[in-house]
């Protein structure tokens, strides 16, 4: 199964979109009835307090850059409560994934078609969620980008028609409610806006192509779609007033339905109801995904492929019985809501976070590459220069080679490689450089070879490997230099080869072998 | 009831479309989890198209966090 | 994906693109324009003024069919009643086209806010109806009456709020969406305009009402009505509705008459009006200031008056600003004795400036308001004396 790539623009689509999901129905009501007119206030708290979130986040996925959540819980927790907590997450996945059916069925039942029952919509909707879950991330991160200015221009259209109806006197008294009103409301914002895009982890190092600028497009995706809402709360207080925002279901759609330019505009709500199912679907999209790869990962199911149909089939029976009625899907969303999300996306990432820093594992930032037998090559011959190449195979079957010969220049070279039957070999003859080499292989059958042959130079090699069967030879012959070399073998069955011919003494470490 | 033999046609369907090429490739751990989860969905769908009443799973979890959720609401009384 | 099924897969989905399901034809609806609600001995009599298409389509000739057929119905709650009408109607209701909904007058002193319910819930009305109270009338008989020009009756009530209260200022349209916020505020009290039939009800109903040059039986809005916690208590009379429309800002455009300095009128035309109201609190004690900035013309002159001269149009300036000024304080001083609730919004205003010393007299707002201070101020600017200087017509008078 191949990997997917997406790109950082389309995780930065993905993130606005996912973020504002269905938010854009329920909060105006839910933020309101709390801090009735300071809403406004209320949310853009809850913005603000959504980027430490997104920090932990980010570096919950540098720690583990090739993995999805589910694999990393089971890496860093071990494999036992790894399984655990990881059924924990894919629980509360499809759980998400079954009531987000429910609820796009009862929208358009309230507002649209009323006679129509819930389970007919629900099934269109399911229809379309299983095929892109078929087709596959990309598929689906490319048809975010289609959607996304449908969306946007929608949104700016709406904004444009509803402004002349605004009384500014309903925002007034501002910051008449107490704090405590105020913060109450900004639990709900922030479990309904930020608490689920933990779902986001599971494309969010390992299927990302640029590591940096897929976290600018996190931060700035989060961003946006706070705007988004908090435009949205705001307008609907202006036009609506705080009472008739409070006590409606869907206070967006009859901010919509107060559309009126000219006598002649009017009536269109349901094409703004577009923009709300656009950022519906890739909500539902992202937790039912999250739920099949997460299953898949956890019975180490090489295609997920298969089963997508049958889990298809009970989010479709779950939308139907996971609220009788929309009174307890409010009650739901208010009181529990917040602490189960809480648990599971954010207690068990920051839990996951300080065990990996405990156990040291995978700290290391790489570029993935994702292709089967990915051959790597970085040869630069030049003089006075620094080189650094950085590379993970996160594939089977890789091998990876880097030589530098060059005059008076700095080389470090990082490698990861994560996966079976990898081999690596780094060699440089230079002169008058330092060198840095540092390999991790955390697999099976992995072989590793380090030489380096210098003159007058420091070379520092250090290199972990935490499996079977692993082979590890380490060669620098060179003068005058200290060359520090550090090697971790925690595995049975290691060769070691530490051969140094050199003028000056190496402070070599051949460390850890604990069973070689 | 046509309801109920339409979803065991479509569970039939999806059955005959995945379990043939799986087998081919021996993948036996997959077929026993898929076929749990087709079991399952299918008897889910089956109980919602007879109207039988099924206790939301919502509940359960409402149930399980119920303390939690009173410890923090006296907290901040 | 070949091309063949890309076709099939196309060709299935647009068949599910074709029909929802509860669809309804056009041909199976009935729309209706004005809704009128009534209470008769604890039941609902709802009356619905639903269109007839043909009659009021422009291609075929009328064939001597009212364009409008109303429909009564009873029940002990709205919605009963209305889905009651199926046994009377030809077709099925459809709301989302109503334009007006009328409040009978025993209904409304009875309270009306239980009858609203309906309305702001259901998903087929929208919001953009008006409301009106009848005067001395039901609803029933309101809506049964015919008018002339506007074919359907439910457009002429509309458009007269709508034209009236752009240019005289008696009366005042008011969304349903405005009027649940106003009587889910607790401080202030709602008006309504009103509406009364202006002859024999009986005769309105028939097509001779229309037949003739003159009507015998018009439709005529006659003022505001107050409420109290939902029930009505009384009419202003138009000089106090129109005092109050200064006070709430609705005023585009309306007519004042002074006495001139050497005897008859002087009409005025005012163009643009705005007030503000600030509310502020001295020493725990609530007060209110109104200052109104109004730019006028010279309408009509009816008196001896040189208009050329600037001592003029500062007396005019200076005798609408008292006219104004004395009409405003006696409608407040009569709305804070005779009827005892706040219809400006002062408690509102006061809310929105100093929620905290509001908080402490929310409570006895009501007796306070009785006593409650307020100060005017009017400035009035004539910028314009219509296309004639000095009237030819009044000069000719006195020689």
């Amino acid at each position: 199964m191949e990997k997917e790539i997406i790109s950082s623009r389309q995780f930065m689509i993905i993130t606005l979109l996912f973020s504002i999901g269905t938010a854009i129905l329920i909060l105006p009501a839910s933020v309101t009835i709390e801090a009735k007119q300071d809403a406004w206030i209320a949310s853009i708290i809850g913005v603000v307090l959504s980027f430490p979130v997104i920090k932990l986040f980010i570096a919950f996925g540098n720690r583990t850059p090739t993995l999805t959540f589910v694999e990393a819980n089971e890496k860093i927790l071990g494999r036992f409560f790894g399984k655990f907590t990881s059924i924990g997450f894919i629980i509360i996945a499809l759980l998400s994934a079954g009531e987000l059916l429910y609820f796009i069925g009862i929208f358009m039942k309230t507002e649209i078609m009323p006679e129509t029952p819930t389970l007919a919509f629900a099934f269109l909707f399911s229809i379309i969620i299983i095929y892109a879950a078929f087709l596959g991330i990309e598929v689906f991160a490319r048809s975010a980008e289609v959607l996304f200015p449908i969306f946007i221009l929608i949104f700016i259209f709406f904004i444009v028609c509803i402004s002349p109806s605004v009384h500014m006197e309903n925002l007034q008294p501002i910051m008449e409610t107490p704090k405590k009103s105020i913060f109450f409301s900004m639990i709900r914002f922030i479990s309904l806006f930020s608490f689920p895009l933990a779902m986001l982890l599971t494309i969010f190092p390992s299927a990302v192509n640029v590591q940096k600028s897929a976290q600018k497009g996190f931060y700035i995706g989060t961003i946006l779609g706070g705007f988004v809402l908090v435009t949205i709360i705001t307008l609907c207080i202006l036009v609506l007033g705080p009472a008739n925002t409070a006590s409606r279901t869907f206070p967006s759609y009859s901010l919509a339905q107060r559309i009126s330019i000219g006598n002649f505009l009017q009536r269109i709500e349901v094409i703004m109801a577009t923009m709300w199912i656009i950022t519906i679907y890739i909500r539902t999209f992202m937790y039912f995904y999250a739920a099949v790869i997460g299953i898949g990962q956890l019975f180490k199911i090489k295609n997920h492929r298969p089963l997508i149909f049958p889990l298809g089939m009970i989010i479709l029976g779950l939308s139907q019985i996971v609220h009788p009625n929309i009174i307890h899907s409010d009650i739901y969303n208010r009181d529990t809501w917040p602490i189960f999300s809480f648990v599971f996306m954010i207690l068990l990432p920051l839990i996951l976070l300080i065990v990996a820093k405990i156990r040291k594992i995978n700290g290391n930032q790489g570029t993935n590459t994702k292709s089967n037998c990915s051959a790597q090559n970085e040869s630069g011959s030049n003089n006075g220069n620094s080189t650094q190449g950085v590379g993970s195979n996160n594939n089977d079957n890789s091998s990876q080679s880097n030589s530098s010969s060059a005059g008076g220049n700095s080389t470090q070279n990082e490698s990861n490689s994560n996966n079976d039957n990898s081999t690596q070999s780094n060699s440089t003859s230079a002169g008058g450089n330092t060198t840095q080499n540092e390999s991790n292989s955390n697999d099976v059958n992995c072989t590793q070879n380090e030489s380096s042959n210098a003159g007058g130079n420091t070379t520092q090699n250090e290199s972990n490997s935490n499996d079977v069967n692993s082979t590890q030879r380490d060669s620098s012959s060179h003068s005058e230099n200290p060359s520090p070399s550090k090697s971790d073998n925690s595995s049975s069955n290691t060769t070691q080869n530490d051969s140094d011919t050199g003028n000056t003494p190496n402070s070599d470490k051949n460390k850890d072998s604990p069973e070689s | 009831m046509i309801m109920t033999i339409f979803i065991l046609i479509i569970s039939a369907v999806i059955a005959f479309a995945f379990i043939p090429k799986l087998k081919k490739n021996k993948e036996t751990k997959t077929i026993v989890i898929f076929s749990i989860f087709l079991l399952i969905g299918a008897a889910l769908n089956i109980a919602v198209s007879l109207r039988i009443k099924i206790p939301s799973p919502l509940d359960l979890i409402t149930f399980i966090f119920s303390p939690i959720k009173d410890l923090i609401v006296s907290l901040t009384k | 994906m070949s091309k063949f099924k890309a076709i099939c897969l196309l060709m299935i989905l647009t068949l599910l693109l074709s029909g929802c399901w509860s669809k309804r034809e056009l041909n199976e609806l009935a729309i209706v324009a004005a809704l009128g609600i009534d209470k008769v001995d604890d039941e609902f009599k709802i009356t619905v003024q639903v269109v007839v298409p043909g009659e009021i389509s422009s291609k075929q000739p009328s064939s001597g069919r009212s364009p409008v057929i109303t429909y009564h119905s009873t029940g002990a709650t709205v919605f009963e009643a209305i889905r009651k009408m199926t046994t009377v109607t030809a077709r099925k209701l459809y709301f989302s086209h109503l334009q007006i909904v009328v409040l009978g007058d025993e209904l409304a002193k009875e309270g009306i806010n239980e009858t609203l319910d309906l309305i702001s819930r259901d998903h087929e009305f929208r919001n953009d109806f008006e409301v009106i109270v009848a005067n001395v009338a039901t609803a029933d008989e309101v809506l049964n009456v015919l008018t002339p020009i506007e074919k359907v009756p439910a457009n002429k009530l509309l458009n007269s709020l709508k034209t009236s209260e752009k240019t005289w200022g008696t009366t005042e349209s008011i969304k349903i969406d405005e009027l649940i916020n106003t009587i889910n505020n607790k401080t202030t009290s709602v008006v309504i305009s009103a509406i009364e039939i202006q002859g024999n009800k009986n005769v309105g109903m028939e097509q001779t009402n229309v037949k003739r040059s003159k009507s015998p039986v018009l439709l005529k809005y006659t003022g505001l009505a107050v409420f109290k916690k939902g029930k009505l208590i009384g009419l202003l009379t138009e000089d106090e509705s129109r005092s109050l429309s200064f006070l709430r800002d609705k005023i585009q455009s309306t007519i004042e008459i002074l006495a001139c300095p050497k005897g008859d009128t002087l009409a005025t035309e005012i163009t643009h009006s705005k007030t503000k109201i600030k509310g502020k609190f001295e020493n725990g004690a609530p007060k209110i200031n109104v200052s109104i900035d109004v730019n006028q013309n010279v309408g009509e002159v009816l008196c001896k008056i040189d208009l050329t001269k600037e001592k003029s149009i500062h007396f005019i300036n200076k005798k609408t600003e008292e006219l104004i000024k004395k009409r405003i304080e006696e409608t407040i001083r009569s709305v804070q004795q005779n009827y005892r609730v706040d219809i400006f919004g002062f408690g509102e205003e006061l809310h929105r400036t100093n929620p905290k010393e509001w908080k402490k007299i929310k409570k006895d707002w009501l007796t306070i308001f009785q006593e409650l201070p307020v100060k005017v101020e009017v400035h009035v600017n004539t910028q314009g004396v219509g296309t004639m200087e000095n009237s030819l017509v009044s000069k000719s008078k006195g020689e």
